[in-house]
């Protein structure tokens, strides 16, 4: 009786909050890794942009402001990334990690020196973003379902949609997809990889700013030290999960939000100890690495030999 | 007749640092014909062809394209001058269809701006249906057989409005059936106007697909003829070369007790196709065992399945009264087998390493060199200089890196390498690919040393001069078998061109 309690309207509207961040983050990790490129800085550029989110509004009190800092801060650290990894030639994954220790302590570090602060951050002059309520939906069945969530919840179905078409309908999407298989062969077909690496990383700065700002700007207003909590590293084995395509990663990210929610709504109905719930999406993680380790077996098949 | 001509490269010369690899060349493509060129590697034609598709400049010559002199100094200006080139490395996306590697890069696009993935079908199956190829449009590359996947890099060059293609050993990595379909292509491409140049070193395949054939050696053409007026045994004389027969000084041979005996050996190549078929060998102490053939017929593959390097798929490698065939090549070293790898600089030396630590390379575990694990760099110093004194390797000193020396020096530290464990059987490949006629003559001195101290050595060379010269007992291989074995002495070169061409009587 009690798990039908659970499954209901507001396990939907959860679920889509949790789904956001995790979503929008991942399709970040995917793009980068259509194009082979393996950033694993996502987390960092997450954290940056959350921290200048916060710094931003709460100087301007203006919650565009905030935003627009937020985005700027995510793609300066995709260009750091990039100038470490292209342009130095410094391995991927190093400068990856680089990135999110660096963004760790330097977000901790300013915090604590601009406002004295340990532990979060939290002022009235930090202005967040409200949700969108739809007034000519008043009254319908449809408003429950779909008014009353921030921008990223409606963001995260059209950046979706939006590379799926990039990805199979366009000449950049069969570029930036053979880049990440081939580059020879990319190379020989005249398409700079290069340049498609970049491209790719920048908008994976400006896509991961923006779940970053969810965190500090629309789900709460605040800032708290490391408040990515891994949800960079989520995204990436959303997009590995899902194949590096924008729907599957959408769908893996799914799951990983309906985990969160479900544990939320537990956690009112049984009293569970709150620690138990917060470790839900990282268990889903090893879950998941498990399930994508046994696809990978089952996808290898044996080397044809000819006749002889 | 009077014929148009396509491509005529004049006085081609090109030298790389220490090599020249084209010297003089003179290639005349007529428009319409299936030309071969042929030449054993390192004979310069791929140089040539890189010449003509623009990864490489000429450092003198001219190149005349349709009767007008161009400069090529990028593959685009190739391409747009109609020339199109099948690389033996395929370039294709795993995942994507034939025509979406067909027009990678270049795909139509409607109205609203997006991908016209239709109308790209559609030219992708007119120009197949134009010239006999069968696509199947919605096939991905990862699916597709090697021939399949040749065939779409060919139609990548049509796509791209190609008049002259250059398909560089296109037949390597196919199976019969798969070239006959292949020579097939061709025809057809030939019959709607297009030109072919046709890499190979397959002397069968020359004379069954081309119209004329240039052959090349050492940089230089040898000579150009129509295959319908020269024969097989004079192109393999033409390709190896009979000018220079280096005389090795030595003894009747003495064989003794079997060494090794190899028992229907198959080997696959890193491809997953067969390599070797049926290999059947036996080698005694005291004597010199030969493998001649044209590259690529599974010698590598042998070489690399006796020294453990490559797992034997069946069959059984008996090494003094043992199966090695599944060992390691650290347990094969330790049973004193020796290995002079085909691949010096890959696989024979660490170039960036000095010379010192490439000799001790197999020995440097154990006393005296080093003792629990820690170099006595005194007793090294002293192995090292007698290595270099006993096989006159020229550096000043032993601390250089091999990379400074010339090839025939580096050979020399990897010969004295694997010479000084006192082996009882030595594996030879290609020892003097790259050295000078001096060196050469050394190292074929110290092999048949080796052999009159009681070792037992296996020559694998692609130089026929060589395996005549040095080996006892040759054997020729031939698509994975060996399928003539000859006493050097009692058959002559035209003969040996025969067999390596797969004709045994």
């Amino acid at each position: 009786m009690e798990w039908i309690e659970i499954f209901d309207i507001s396990l939907l509207r959860s679920l889509l909050r949790s789904t956001a961040p995790i979503a929008i983050v991942g399709m970040a990790a995917a793009i980068c890794s259509a194009a082979g490129v393996l950033n694993i800085g996502l987390e960092g550029k997450m954290l940056n942009a959350a921290f200048a989110g916060v710094a931003a509004s709460y100087y301007t009190e203006s919650m565009w402001a905030g935003l627009t800092a937020g985005v700027i801060a995510g793609i300066m650290t995709a260009v750091l990334f990039g100038l470490l990894s292209f342009t130095l030639g410094a391995d991927e994954v190093l400068a990856g990690l680089a990135i999110n220790i660096f963004s760790l302590a330097g977000t901790t570090y300013l915090m604590r020196t601009l406002w004295g602060q340990a532990g979060f951050f939290s002022d009235p002059k930090i202005v967040g973003v409200e949700p969108i309520h739809f007034t000519f939906l008043e009254g319908t069945f449809l408003e429950p379902f779909v008014s009353g969530f921030t921008y990223s919840v409606y963001l995260m179905f059209f950046i979706a949609v939006g590379l799926h078409i990039l990805y199979y309908r366009t000449r950049l999407g069969t570029a930036i997809r053979a880049t990440g298989e081939n580059p020879e062969a990319a190379e020989d077909a005249g398409i700079n990889t290069v340049r498609i690496k970049w491209l790719v990383t920048v908008f994976s700065g400006l896509l991961a700013g923006i779940s970053g700002l969810f965190l500090s700007l629309e789900n709460l207003t605040m800032f708290t030290e490391g408040m990515s909590a891994g949800k960079g590293y989520i995204g990436l084995v959303a997009s590995s999960f899902g194949n590096a395509t924008p729907l599957g990663t959408f769908g893996a990210s799914a799951f990983f939000g309906l985990g969160d929610a479900i544990g939320i709504r537990l956690q009112g109905v049984y009293e569970l100890d709150s620690r138990l719930i917060l470790m839900i999406p990282y268990a889903l993680t090893v879950v998941v690495l498990i399930l994508i380790g046994i696809r990978q077996r089952l996808k290898v098949r044996p080397v044809a030999i000819p006749e002889s | 007749m009077n014929k148009e001509i396509a491509i005529h490269l004049k006085n081609i010369t090109k030298s790389y640092p220490g090599v020249i690899a084209n010297k003089n060349v003179d290639f005349q493509v007529n428009k319409g014909e299936i030309h071969a060129l042929v030449g054993e590697n390192g004979a310069g034609k791929s140089t040539l062809m890189k010449i003509l598709y623009g990864i490489e400049q000429p450092d003198e010559g001219e190149i005349v394209i349709n009767g007008s002199m161009e400069t090529i100094n990028k593959v685009e200006t190739a391409i747009n001058l109609g020339i199109g080139m099948v690389h033996q490395e395929f370039t294709l996306v795993p995942s994507f269809t034939a025509p979406e590697n067909i027009g990678l890069g270049q795909e139509p696009k409607n109205s609203k701006g997006l991908v016209d993935w239709k109308g790209l079908n559609k030219s992708v199956m007119d120009i197949a249906e134009k010239y006999g190829f069968k696509v199947d449009p919605g096939l991905k590359m990862i699916d597709a057989s090697v021939g399949v996947q040749q065939r779409t890099e060919i139609l990548k060059t049509l796509y791209r409005n190609a008049n002259i293609l250059i398909l560089d050993e296109p037949t390597a990595v196919l199976t019969p059936q798969e070239t006959d379909e292949l020579f097939n292509v061709i025809r057809t491409l030939v019959n709607e106007g297009k030109t072919v140049i046709f890499i190979t070193h397959k002397l069968r395949e020359v004379m069954e697909i081309a119209d004329r054939v240039t052959v090349m050696r050492a940089g230089e053409v040898q000579g150009v003829s129509e295959t319908k007026n020269t024969s097989i045994t004079e192109l393999a004389s033409q390709m190896v070369g009979r000018e220079v027969f280096l005389q090795v000084k030595k003894d009747e041979a003495d064989p003794k007790d079997e060494i090794l005996n190899v028992e229907n050996l198959w080997v696959h190549d890193a491809r997953g196709l067969l390599a070797v078929n049926g290999v059947e060998m036996s080698i005694k102490e005291g004597e010199i065992v030969g493998i001649a053939g044209v590259e690529g017929n599974g010698q590598t593959e042998l070489v690399e399945a006796l020294t453990g390097l490559r797992k034997a798929s069946r069959g059984k490698i008996m090494y003094l009264g043992e199966d090695i065939a599944s060992s390691t090549p650290k347990n094969i070293r330790r049973k004193k087998i020796a290995h002079i790898p085909e691949d010096r600089t890959n696989t024979g030396l660490n170039t960036q390493l000095s010379i010192w630590e490439n000799l001790i390379g197999n020995s440097y575990f154990r006393k005296p060199l080093s003792s629990k694990g820690i170099f006595n760099l005194k007793k090294v110093a002293k192995h090292a200089n007698k290595l270099k004194e006993d096989f006159d390797i020229r550096s000043p000193n032993v601390s250089l890196k091999v990379k400074s020396l010339s090839g025939g020096n580096q050979q020399k530290v990897v010969v004295a390498r694997e010479l000084s464990e006192d082996p009882t059987l030595t594996i030879a490949s290609q020892p003097t690919r790259g050295v000078d006629i001096g060196n050469i003559e050394a190292i074929h001195e110290q092999l048949v040393q080796m052999r009159d101290d009681g070792g037992a050595v296996l020559l694998v060379s692609a130089e026929l001069d060589e395996v005549m010269a040095v080996a006892d007992r040759v054997g020729v291989m031939y698509e994975g078998q060996i399928v003539k074995w000859v006493n050097p002495k009692e058959v002559d070169q035209s003969q040996m061109g025969l067999y390596m061409a797969g004709v045994t009587e």
